[in-house]
C-alpha cells in the first residue's frame, strides 16, 4: 500500500506553536510518526505532506487546494492524515484533506482523532475518522488502526460497524444479526450495570432541547390557524399525503366551510383506528367548534388554510423540519396563534 | 415463591417432519403427523371449512405469508393441568409439575386475516398486516422462524364467518395442534431437562422483567389466561413459569409483535432463569400495558409497573415493550419510573431510522435510558427475492405481487424480525 501521510507543523518536525502559520511543504519519505507507518508490512510511505495549523485553518479553500496538488504529485493509493488526537485546528484540517482526497483522487483516505475533536463533529459523516485517545502516546496503536481501515477501503472489502473497525460512527445504522439473541444482550447488559462493569450501550442517545414557549396572546384580538398531525385530508387525499413516516406537510383551504363532513373530507394516518375519524373528521381537527367561537367574538379570525401532515412514525430531525416550515408559513400569513391538535 | 411454582421442562428436539403417516407419534426427533387425522380435530370447530398441513424448512426455496402466530409445540405431561389456559383448560396446575416442549420447530398458524369493518383501511392503525418468512436466501435473516423447521398450517373460514371469528378460530386450532403434537412425546426420553426454580438466591443482584403488553383491540391484542387485555388492564405479577406454560398468547398481526412461541420461549425470561442462584435472583415478571391516552394515564401506569418490580424487591429490570411509537413513550416512562425508585434499567427497543438507516431511531426517549438494546431497524427496504414454493395464501396484502414475489418492502413486514422482547438476534449498529 502506497501512503501519503498528511501532518502539521508539530508532528512534520517544522516546529510548535510558533510554526503554525507555516505553508505547504513536502518530503518524500517518511516523516516523524510517519517512520512507525514504514515499518508496517506492506506499507510504503511515498510523502509526507505538512502544513501549518494556522496556514490551513485560515484559508481552507487555497491551502486545501495545494495540499490536494502536492499529493497528487506523490501518486499515492490511500492518504493518512493525522491521527490529530484532539488538536482541533489539526482535526478540522485533517478531515478537510481527507474529503478533498476522496472528492478529487478518488482514492481511499482515513483520518484519526478524539471524538470529541472538533473536526470529528464536522467530517464524520464523510470521512472515516479513527477514533483514538487525546494522547500521541497512543500513536502507535491509531496508526494501525488507520492503516488497516484503508486497507479495507482500498481492497474495496466491506466495512463493518463502527464499533469493531474502531472509526467514528457516520451516522448511519444498518440492521445485522447479532451472535445472541436481543432479550439475552438485556440481562447481560443490566448485570453489568448492576455489578458496575462497563456496559456499551447499542444506541447512544443525544439530550433534549428545552423549547421556550411563545408569550401567550389574547384570543379576541388573534388571527388563528389550525394545524394538525391527525391527518386530515380532503375527501380521496388527491395530494397522496402519506399516512406515516412525513416529511412535509400540506395546507388546505377552508374559506368558507363550516365543518369538516364525511362527504368532503377524509382522515389518513396509520398510527390509530380512523373510523371514527372518517365518519366525522371535525373529530381529529375542531373545524366546527373554532368557526362557533369565530362568529361569537371568541377568537379574533380564523385563517382561511389549515396545515396538516401525519403525526405517525414521524422522525424526529423531519418533525423540526416541518414545524419549521408550517411555522414559517404561518408568519407570512400574519397568523398569531395556532390551534394544534395531535393524535 | 412458593414450591408450587416449580416446574420441569422437557426438551424434545424435532429435526425431520414427516406428513401423511400412519399415526401420529414422535420417533427419536423425526415427528410423524397423521395428517387427515388433525385435519379432522382442527375442523371440528365450525367457522372453519379447511386446513393445509405443509412444511417449511430451513434452507428451502420456500416462503410463507400471513403468519398470523408462530408456537411451539407444548403440553403438560401428566394430571389434568394444560398449556394454554383459558383457550384449552383452565389456569390451576399452570407452571408447575412438567411440561413438554418440541423445540426446533414451530407451528406457523396462516390465514387471511380481514378487518373487522370495511370503514377501516390499510391506512388505519389496527388492520391486517402482511407477515413474511422467507426460509432461505439473504432475506432468511429477518426472522427467526426461517431457522425452525415449521409445520405450516393454512385455514380458509366457512362462509358468512365474521372476521373475528375466523381469528379466534385459527387461534384456538393453533394451540389445540400445538398440544396435540407436543403429546406425542409423552412417555419419551427428553434430551434436555430444565428445572425452573425460583429457589432463595440471597446474596445475588434481584432482577426482574417488566413486559409491556399490546392491547389495542381485534388484530392488536394480547391473550393473559385466555382473557384479553384492555387498556384497564392493571399491571400485573406473573411467574416466569406460568410463560413457559403459554399463559399469554399473541392475537396481534403488528410488525412490534411478540408471538406466542416468543412468549413461551422469551429470551430474556430464560437467561434470568439460566442464572438464577448462580449470576442473579430473578425475583420474577411483571406484565404491563401501553398506548394509554392521557398524560395521567401514562405517569399513573408507569409508576405502577415500577412500584410492583421495586416490590418484588428488584434492583435492575429489563424493560421490553409491544406496539409503535406511542408505546415507546410509555416504555421511557416506565424506564425513568424504574431508575427514580433507585432501580437500575436496561431497555429493549426497536429502531424508526427511515430507509438510509440515518434519521434518529427513537421518537422518545428520557435521560435515564442509559442502557439500550436494540431489535433492529424496521424501516429498511428489502427486496424479497422470487421463490418456488409459497405458502399461506396467493399474494401480499396491499399489493397485486404474488406471494411467490419478487416484493419490494420494510423489514417490518417480516414475521417477528424486530420481536421487542429480544426473541431474535436482528439489530442495528452506528456505522
Amino acid at each position: 500500500m502506497r501512503v501519503v501521510q498528511f501532518l502539521n507543523q508539530f508532528f512534520g518536525g517544522v516546529g510548535g506553536e510558533e510554526k503554525a502559520g507555516v505553508g505547504v511543504t513536502v518530503q518524500n519519505g517518511p516523516v516523524g510518526p510517519g517512520q512507525a507507518l514504514a515499518r508496517m508490512p506492506g506499507v510504503t510511505v511515498a510523502g509526507t505532506v505538512i502544513v501549518g495549523d494556522n496556514y490551513i485553518g485560515e484559508n481552507l479553500a487555497k491551502a486545501g487546494a495545494e495540499v490536494l496538488a502536492a499529493i497528487r504529485d506523490l501518486r499515492p493509493e490511500v492518504v493518512l492524515a493525522g491521527p490529530a488526537f484532539n488538536a482541533g485546528r489539526y482535526g478540522v484540517a485533517c478531515g478537510h484533506v481527507c474529503k478533498l482526497v476522496q472528492e478529487q483522487l478518488g482514492i481511499p483516505a482515513v483520518a484519526g482523532m478524539h471524538e470529541e475533536n472538533a473536526g470529528a463533529e464536522i467530517y464524520r459523516r464523510d470521512v472515516y475518522i479513527v477514533r483514538t485517545g487525546e494522547r500521541a502516546s497512543e500513536m502507535a496503536d491509531a496508526l494501525k488502526k488507520m492503516v488497516a481501515l484503508a486497507g479495507k477501503l482500498q481492497a474495496e472489502q466491506p466495512i463493518g460497524p463502527a464499533a469493531a473497525e474502531g472509526y467514528l460512527p457516520r451516522g448511519v445504522r444498518k440492521n445485522g444479526l447479532a451472535e445472541q439473541p436481543a432479550g439475552v444482550r438485556a440481562v447481560q447488559m443490566l448485570l453489568a450495570r448492576l455489578k458496575g462493569q462497563p456496559f456499551q450501550t447499542e444506541l447512544v442517545l443525544p439530550p433534549w432541547n428545552r423549547i421556550t414557549p411563545a408569550v401567550a396572546v389574547a384570543p379576541k384580538a388573534s388571527r388563528v390557524a389550525l394545524v394538525s398531525t391527525g391527518g386530515v385530508v380532503p375527501k380521496g387525499n388527491p395530494d397522496r399525503m402519506p399516512v406515516g413516516r412525513a416529511y412535509g406537510y400540506f395546507k388546505y383551504d377552508i374559506t368558507g366551510v363550516a365543518d369538516f363532513t364525511p362527504d368532503t373530507w377524509d382522515v389518513h394516518h396509520a398510527g390509530y383506528e380512523t373510523s371514527y375519524g372518517c365518519a366525522d373528521p371535525d373529530r381529529i381537527l375542531p373545524l366546527d367548534v373554532v368557526r362557533t367561537m369565530e362568529q361569537e367574538g371568541i377568537i379574533g379570525r380564523l385563517h382561511n388554510e389549515f396545515f396538516v401532515t401525519s403525526g405517525q412514525g414521524c422522525m424526529f430531525q423531519n418533525a423540526v423540519t416541518i414545524g419549521k416550515g408550517i411555522a414559517q408559513d404561518l408568519i407570512q400569513r400574519e397568523v398569531t396563534a395556532v390551534i394544534l391538535t395531535a393524535t | 415463591m412458593p414450591e408450587f411454582m416449580k416446574l420441569n421442562l422437557r426438551r424434545f428436539p424435532v429435526g425431520r417432519i414427516h406428513l401423511g403417516a400412519a399415526r401420529t407419534a414422535l420417533s427419536g426427533d423425526t415427528l410423524m403427523v397423521n395428517t387427515a387425522e388433525l385435519q379432522g380435530k382442527l375442523l371440528a370447530d365450525p367457522r372453519l371449512k379447511s386446513v393445509s398441513i405443509e412444511l417449511a424448512t430451513p434452507g428451502e426455496n420456500c416462503r410463507v405469508i400471513n403468519v398470523q402466530d408462530a408456537i411451539q409445540p407444548r403440553c403438560k405431561a401428566e394430571g389434568n393441568a394444560t398449556v394454554f389456559p383459558g383457550f384449552l383448560g383452565d389456569p390451576p396446575g399452570l407452571g408447575t409439575g412438567v411440561t413438554h416442549c418440541l423445540t426446533g420447530m414451530a407451528i406457523l398458524s396462516c390465514g387471511e386475516l380481514r378487518a373487522k369493518s370495511s370503514a377501516e383501511g390499510p391506512s388505519s392503525l389496527t388492520g391486517p398486516r402482511n407477515r413474511i418468512v422467507d426460509m432461505s436466501g439473504p432475506t432468511a435473516i429477518y426472522s427467526a422462524f426461517s431457522h425452525t423447521l415449521n409445520l405450516v398450517l393454512t385455514y380458509q373460514q366457512a362462509p358468512e364467518v365474521a372476521p373475528q371469528e375466523f381469528d379466534a378460530a385459527i387461534r384456538h386450532a393453533s394451540l389445540k395442534a400445538a398440544e396435540y403434537l407436543a403429546a406425542t412425546s409423552k412417555g419419551g426420553m427428553p434430551a434436555a431437562e430444565e428445572v425452573w426454580d425460583l429457589a432463595p438466591a440471597p446474596g445475588l443482584p434481584r432482577v426482574a422483567y417488566i413486559a409491556q403488553l399490546q392491547n389495542d383491540g381485534y388484530l392488536r391484542d394480547t391473550y393473559l389466561y385466555g382473557e384479553v387485555i384492555t387498556a384497564s388492564t392493571m399491571p400485573t405479577i406473573i411467574h416466569p413459569s406460568e410463560l413457559a406454560d403459554g399463559a399469554l398468547v399473541n392475537a396481534n398481526l403488528s410488525f412490534a409483535a411478540v408471538s406466542t412461541y416468543g412468549w413461551q420461549e422469551n429470551q430474556v425470561v430464560r437467561e434470568m432463569m439460566r442464572l438464577h442462584g448462580k449470576e442473579l435472583d430473578f425475583a420474577g415478571v411483571v406484565l404491563s400495558t401501553r398506548h394509554h391516552l392521557t398524560d395521567n394515564d401514562k405517569a399513573r401506569r408507569a409508576w405502577t409497573a415500577a412500584k410492583l418490580a421495586s416490590q418484588l424487591g428488584a434492583t435492575g429490570v429489563v424493560i421490553s415493550q409491544e406496539g409503535g411509537g406511542n408505546s415507546i413513550i410509555d416504555q421511557m416512562l416506565v424506564c425513568q419510573a424504574c431508575e427514580r425508585m433507585g432501580m437500575s434499567t436496561t431497555v429493549l427497543t426497536y429502531e424508526m431510522g427511515g430507509p438510509q438507516g440515518a434519521d434518529f431511531p427513537l421518537i422518545y426517549h428520557v435521560p435515564e435510558a442509559a442502557a439500550i438494546v436494540s431489535t433492529g431497524n424496521r424501516e429498511v427496504l428489502i427486496d424479497l427475492p422470487p421463490v418456488e414454493r409459497a405458502l399461506g395464501g396467493p399474494r401480499f396484502l396491499f399489493a397485486d405481487t404474488p406471494a411467490s414475489g419478487p416484493y419490494r418492502t420494510h423489514v417490518s413486514d417480516m414475521a417477528f424480525a424486530i420481536d421487542l422482547a429480544g426473541f431474535w438476534r436482528l439489530q442495528a449498529q452506528a456505522y
